[in-house]
């Protein structure tokens, strides 16, 4: 499933909250490990018992088996009543379960905004009200297996007075020997423990059976975005991006983000896109290593379609430096190494050190081999910026996305980070979500972008005076 | 920390509030052990009156008895565990 979860489609990934993934990895994967673990292997034990047991029950008196055997399916009729129950049951606490794990993920993601708005006695009652959703559900499974136990118990009581009494009533007439009604009393009470067994077994089928109905199409789910029959390998020489007519939609009923839209970003240029939030900037960078897919158009590199290129040859040679910098729970080194695993660590040091890192870096007390925590939690803004620079540095890629950053950092940090882009840009086909005046002044070319439509582009200068939209962003949103 | 350090806490922080279900589900416990020997005891007199001295008047009695035995060990054995079921998610 891991493995199915990490080729998905962004699309898949973006449509449902992570916990319910992580509930799905959890949960389900648990239930249906422990039906095709305790599960077959009880299944065969308890039928083999069962069937050598009957076979002796017939051995001894075949009038007595078949009185006795009655209790089998009476007793499966109870099981798969029950394991109907726990099925659904089961379907329920998951989905609980669900909602809790996203709700925790949540709760530590955001708890510094709980913090400061006060939210603690808020956050407590959601807690428990959905901790308290998915008790009822964990205590309705549990009493649904334990209800089991009354009845097979009384069952067996049934079986064993009838024994008894037709026994007397045989022995009476001396049709019955002792030995005879010892060795099926035998047979007949080792054969109840496996009937037990196996009627339990059958919750447990069922609560794995529903655990696979959910997790089954998860894995089985076929990636929309997957490499044409005739896919060939991306060369990249110039670098040079065109879209004629891109149309994109992210559902069918949402209007459309992109419509019809034309750009040519030059080969080893860099060309900036502004607009407002929403105008479809963002959606522009995604549609370049394939994370989704244009409904209409075409995207060209070096005149080659990326819809018939190698998705693997694509993204080798794009790098992505975005807005929120994503870094993993790992040393420096090994988040620097990310972009290329067998890099040696003299590469990785002249990463850092083009990317500003090496200052900070030498100030930590492990240098390289310092753990940074989840998402970098441990270095400022800044740093974590740099690293992310000095990773998309070792990938020495063609063409760079960079979502760059809003928020705005000390002067001589922005200097260290502009520098470090600088040299990362330099002669690669750089397209840039442009926030900075400094970005702006040093683009080839400007694309205006406005509700999903391309409506100026050229230098800032000629901008400013053709382009009320750009002014417009430009007086308002650009970091001068 | 010590294990009876850790068996304290867990008793005064989470199982003293349950007190009563857990000692329910003791009594039901104590119910499911003395329906269980019931149960071995009753084939004692099935045994020597019904099938050695082939004496028919607890034909019925004894079936009865037995029936009786199981139904309250699987009752009280349900008893038993939901009680206990309900702590156990109380304390989560």
């Amino acid at each position: 499933m891991i493995e199915s979860l990490i080729q998905a489609d962004t699309q898949i990934i973006d449509k449902k909250h992570s916990g319910k993934f992580i509930s799905n990895l959890i949960y389900d994967v648990t239930h249906i490990t422990n039906l095709l673990s305790n599960g077959i292997l009880n299944l065969f034990k308890d039928s083999v018992t069962l069937i050598g047991l009957l076979f002796v029950m017939f051995f001894q008196n075949w009038k007595l088996a078949l009185i006795s055997i009655v209790m089998i399916p009476l007793a499966s009729l109870f099981a798969k009543t029950l394991g109907k129950r726990i099925g659904k049951v089961t379907t329920e606490a998951q989905e609980k379960s669900g909602f809790l794990t996203s709700y925790l993920v949540e709760l530590f993601k955001n708890h510094k905004l709980i913090k400061i708005f006060q939210k603690e006695k808020y956050e407590k009652n959601r807690a428990h009200d959905h901790l308290n959703e998915l008790k009822e559900k964990n205590k309705k499974i549990q009493t649904v297996f334990v209800r089991m136990s009354p009845i097979m118990e009384t069952l067996t009581g049934f079986m064993i007075a009838i024994l008894i009494f037709y026994s007397g009533k045989l022995m009476a007439q001396d049709e019955l020997e002792i030995n005879n009604f010892f060795s099926f009393l035998a047979a007949m009470m080792l054969a109840y423990q496996p009937v037990r067994a196996l009627s339990n077994l059958n919750m447990v089928i069922s609560q794995g059976l529903s655990a696979a109905n959910r997790i089954l199409p998860i894995v089985d789910n076929e990636n929309l975005i997957q490499d044409a029959s005739n896919a060939k390998g991306l060369l990249v020489n110039e670098g040079k991006i065109i879209f004629k007519n891109v149309s994109f939609y992210y559902e069918k009923n949402e209007d459309e983000v992109l419509k019809g839209i034309n750009l040519e970003f030059l080969g080893g240029k860099m060309t900036s896109l502004v607009g407002l939030s929403g105008s479809g900037k963002s959606t522009i960078l995604n549609l370049i290593p394939r994370f989704y897919d244009a409904q209409s158009g075409d995207i060209k590199i070096d005149d080659q379609s990326i819809y018939e290129s190698k998705i693997k040859s694509l993204r080798s040679n794009i790098s992505l430096v975005s807005q929120e910098t994503t870094l993993f729970d790992d040393t420096i080194m090994n988040n620097i190494r990310y972009a290329k695993l067998n890099a040696t660590d003299e590469e990785v040091v002249a990463a850092a050190r083009l990317s500003h890192c090496e200052e900070f870096i030498n100030n930590m007390p492990e240098k390289y081999e310092t753990l940074i925590g989840e998402n970098g939690v441990r270095l400022s803004g800044g740093e974590k910026q740099r690293i992310s620079i000095a990773r998309a540095m070792m990938k020495q890629s063609p063409i760079i996305l960079l979502d760059e950053a809003t928020s705005s950092l000390d002067a001589d940090t922005e200097f260290k980070i502009q520098n470090a882009l600088k040299i990362l840009t330099e002669n690669k086909t750089t397209i840039v979500i442009a926030h900075r005046l400094s970005t702006i002044l040093n683009s080839n070319n400007i694309y205006v972008i406005d509700k999903g439509k391309v409506v100026a582009d050229g230098k800032h200068d000629e901008l400013m005076i053709k382009s009320e939209v750009y002014k417009n962003f430009y007086d308002k949103q650009i970091q001068k | 920390m010590e294990r009876t350090k850790i068996y304290k806490r867990l008793y005064h922080d989470y199982s003293k509030k349950f007190l009563d279900k857990i000692l329910l589900s003791a009594f039901f416990s104590v119910l499911v052990a003395g329906s269980t020997s019931a149960i071995a005891w009753l084939l004692d007199p099935a045994i020597k009156k019904l099938f050695i001295d082939k004496d028919q008047t607890l034909i019925i009695f004894i079936p009865l008895m037995i029936i009786f035995a199981f139904a309250t060990k699987g009752v009280s054995l349900y008893l038993a565990k939901s009680y206990m079921i309900s702590v156990a998610e109380e304390v989560k």
